[in-house]
């Protein structure tokens, strides 16, 4: 019983065979030639030759017509060389104009290399997929294979295929035609009955693959769109990988082994020619015929820091006392301090000087200059010995100091203050003195001088 | 007419000779206007620079053509080719212009061994001593050095297109096939030979005209124009014999098509190695490299330099690449000719912009140029002809007892 119910399932799934043709077997060049003129006499136009290699003269035999592939080669060489002289005008002369060594911006003979490149990549891709297309490649399976005769058309066998679908083709007056044409043995081919199945394993198989590239897709996709400590992996070298020497290094390229070279002697670098500006630069009237008076002033100052750092930390308290003691600070204040802004003072200086101050100054001298920035405040907390507390400028001696000589500490430090000249612009450091005297100025205002508005203003404000 | 001895393959003997006297007496008679051009010459106003450098012009136009037809025959030995062997004949023929090329050039030498700097400035010792570039480049460009290398380039080529065809011929008799052989081994020393000497001698003979001017490509650019020369003469040699009677059985629309394939390719070859040359002078604007190309945009020769361009690349691009103009033997014939005629253009515009008068100006393109140039170049191909005609003699005009000719005989594109 079930074997019947069987049965009659696969009945069912099987299709009516179809004459798809007739086959007929040469053993003979020659004879397939002459076959091949009588069958493209007869009219038929649906039809093939097969042999295991290639024949004069079988293409006039069977009446072939020219191929049109040249078309479809020249089309798309001609799309090629389009689409190359219109992107290299677009990107060169449209979206990114960008002039090299006095060319035109977009030239003919600069163009020449690109189009003829990609006029010939397009035409070798339609040639390519031209030939495959046109001869319906790629064809895994064709019934014709099961004929067991048609094996031997890869050796020594020569075969005329009519195709059941032309016009005039019927199976008794084709196969009589056939015969006629005296081959050793005319036979006909027929469809599949079965549908063609894949093997389940097959299909398994094939599903996992498919879920392992997704998989490697994914992945990708993931490491794309995440953030990951570690660098990435650089499959091209790009500029983050360069053969130039590290920063602080030494090296045996040079006979001294720095790395960093130092300025040739009576050179001054770019940019670095200060004095042409002395009150700019300097921050004094004019050059004290001791030229390296500041700078000198500046290491003995440190010298005496490092060795009486307690000593500083009472001197900080008491300030009257070290300049007294102190013979680099009697030098500092023998020295011809500006007392007016060498550079225009304006609002936006003003802007800019609170800006900058507010980066650079107020962490530890705090916003309103009173020494209590957060750092300082911090250390305090902390009881750290050797913090000293960063001056208020709002002390008489501070404010009796003139301008050059504020701009002189910004720029080489104090006590344990570091120098900020080689992070600080002049002209910022410039605006910072700016806004240091304004904030002087805000503490030390008589009440009587301002109007009521501005009274209450004061007293709204928090 | 003869039949060949050997019996396998029937194959008749033909030779130039039936042909009859009437191309040699027009070969002939066109050589008489190689004098008129001299006398030209005389009567126009820089008319010696003019013949001068025209009479280099022809004989350069005509030796590109022979170095050609000298490379065709080395090729298809070194690559065994059978497809060629009905037509490798006519091309050893044509070699053995270097023959009468090597007598025509001898005058430019001798002219140039007396110091004169009508044709080249380093051949003046005056011209030399008050140029720095020139002195530098002295110990190779003088004029007995110069001597000597002519000795060498076309003793080489003689030799080659001499050997190359007497042992051809020695087959003809004996069918040997040892001779084959032998033929195949000296190619591939015999190609080291050419190439070195045809570079060479176009950088001595046309390069250093502008002896300021070097271009690395230039024995490239030279064997280029000389090959579509080559196989546009052949082409249209085979066509005219045709047409009379020889060869018609053995080559038929197949060689010619493949004839007609190599001289599309090679004019293709030549735009390539022309473009080579321009674009890198173009990009880097060097001044003394450019100075080549910009003679050549003012006094006329912009036109021809565009005609070159249009005319000899773009125009037979599109209409020579079908396959039925290069079956057609009507339209190969007109391809050839129109390529031929442009090659002839190609020489002209590479040696005549190099003309200046006696008095140091550069001239533009004028009729009387052209006039000069062209009677000079059919004189000069009169005698470059009659000299192939006599070499072909009673020569068969097809190796009759090469081993490969029944592959050649039964030759046909896919």
């Amino acid at each position: 019983m079930a074997t019947t119910i069987e049965q009659s399932e696969e009945t069912k799934a099987k299709a009516e065979p179809e004459l798809l043709g007739l086959l007929a077997e040469f053993d003979d060049p020659d004879a397939l030639i002459e076959a091949s003129k009588k069958v493209r006499d007869a009219g038929y136009r649906k039809w093939d030759t097969h042999t295991p290699f290639p024949i004069h003269g079988i293409d006039e035999a069977m009446g072939i017509k020219w191929t049109i592939l040249p078309w479809i080669v020249a089309g798309c060489g001609l799309t090629g060389g389009t689409i190359a002289v219109g992107m290299q005008y677009w990107m060169n002369a449209v979206d990114y104009p960008f002039l090299i060594s006095g060319k035109p911006l977009f030239s003919i003979p600069a163009s020449i290399p690109i189009t003829f490149e990609l006029s010939v990549l397009l035409a070798a891709f339609g040639a390519f997929l031209g030939m495959l297309g046109l001869n319906q490649l790629p064809k895994l399976y064709n019934p014709i294979f099961k004929s067991e005769a048609f094996r031997r058309v890869t050796n020594d066998r020569f075969f005329v295929s009519m195709d059941a679908k032309d016009a005039k083709f019927s199976e008794i007056d084709t196969g009589e035609f056939l015969k006629s044409l005296n081959p050793i043995n005319v036979e006909e081919f027929w469809s599949d009955t079965e549908s063609p199945k894949l093997p389940r394993n097959l299909t398994l198989g094939l599903s996992l693959v498919g879920v392992v590239m997704l998989l490697l897709a994914g992945l990708v996709a993931y490491v794309r769109t995440t953030t990951s400590p570690d660098p990435r992996i650089h499959i091209i070298q790009d500029m983050d990988f360069q053969p130039s020497l590290k920063a602080q290094n030494t090296t045996n390229l040079f006979p001294d082994g720095r790395e960093i070279r130092p300025n040739l002697k009576g050179t001054i670098p770019r940019g670095q020619f200060k004095d042409d500006n002395i009150p700019f630069y300097y921050g004094l009237k004019y050059l004290p015929e001791d030229q390296d008076v500041v700078t000198i002033a500046l290491q003995d100052e440190k010298k005496t820091d490092d060795k009486k750092a307690p000593a500083d930390k009472a001197s900080a308290e008491k300030p009257a006392a070290p300049a007294a003691v102190d013979p680099v600070a009697a030098k500092l204040d023998k020295l011809p301090w500006v007392t007016e802004f060498p550079i225009p003072v304006t609002e936006k200086l003003m802007a800019r000087g609170k800006e900058r101050y507010r980066i650079y100054c107020s962490a530890c001298h705090g916003l309103g200059g009173e020494g209590d920035g957060l750092v300082s405040l911090r250390a305090m907390e902390l009881l750290q010995g050797t913090w000293v507390k960063p001056a208020s400028y709002h002390t008489e001696n501070v404010r009796k100091l003139p301008i050059g000589r504020l701009y002189h500490t910004i720029t080489n430090g104090v006590r344990k203050m570091p120098a900020y000249g080689s992070q600080v612009t002049p002209e910022d450091r410039w605006a910072i003195v700016l806004y240091l005297k304004a904030l002087q100025k805000s503490h030390q205002i008589d009440a009587d001088t301002i109007s009521e508005a501005e009274k209450r203003k004061l007293r709204d404000t928090k | 007419m003869q039949t060949s001895s050997d019996t396998n393959n029937k194959v008749s003997v033909q030779t130039l000779a039936e042909l009859g006297p009437l191309p040699m007496k027009v070969a002939l008679g066109c050589s008489v206007l190689l004098p008129v051009a001299f006398v030209l010459g005389f009567l126009m106003d820089n008319g010696t620079e003019l013949f001068a450098f025209s009479y280099l012009q022809s004989t350069f136009f005509f030796l590109s053509i022979s170095l050609g037809a000298l490379f065709f025959v080395l090729i298809q030995q070194l690559t065994r080719a059978g497809w060629s062997v009905v037509l490798r004949r006519i091309s050893e023929f044509i070699s053995m212009g270097v023959i009468p090329l090597a007598v025509l050039v001898l005058p430019i030498v001798l002219v140039t061994l007396s110091g004169s700097d009508v044709l080249y400035q380093w051949a003046s010792s005056k011209n030399v001593a008050g140029d720095h570039l020139l002195q530098a480049k002295a110990p190779y460009l003088n004029s007995g050095f110069f001597a000597l290398r002519y000795v060498i380039y076309f003793g080489s080529w003689i030799f080659l297109a001499r050997f190359f065809l007497n042992k051809s011929v020695a087959q003809d008799e004996n069918g040997d096939p040892e001779l084959t052989l032998l033929m195949e081994r000296r190619s591939g020393p015999a190609i080291l030979l050419y190439a070195f000497t045809i570079s060479f001698a176009a950088i001595d003979f046309i390069m250093s005209l502008d002896a300021h001017w070097f271009s690395t490509i230039f024995g490239v650019y030279y064997f280029a124009a000389g090959l579509v020369g080559f196989f546009s003469t052949l082409a249209i040699t085979l066509i005219y014999l045709r047409s009379k009677g020889l060869l018609q059985e053995p080559i038929n629309v197949e060689h010619l098509h493949d004839v007609g394939k190599l001289l599309f390719a090679f004019n293709c070859f030549w735009a390539y190695i022309a473009i080579s040359q321009y674009l890198l002078i173009w990009y880097a604007n060097i001044p003394e490299e450019t100075v080549f190309f910009l003679h050549r945009q003012e006094h006329g020769w912009g036109i021809i330099s565009l005609t070159l361009v249009i005319g000899h690349f773009a125009i037979p691009f599109v209409f020579f690449m079908s396959r039925w103009m290069k079956r057609n033997p009507k339209t190969l014939f007109f391809w050839a000719a129109y390529l031929l005629v442009m090659n002839w253009i190609d020489i002209f515009w590479l040696v005549m912009p190099n003309v200046k008068s006696g008095s140091g100006e550069s001239l533009g393109v004028s009729f009387a140029m052209i006039l000069i140039n062209i009677c000079c170049t059919v004189g000069v191909g009169g005698i470059y002809v009659a000299g192939l005609l006599k070499f072909a003699g009673e020569k068969s005009v097809m190796p009759v007892r090469d081993p490969r000719l029944e592959e050649s005989l039964k030759f046909h594109n896919i």
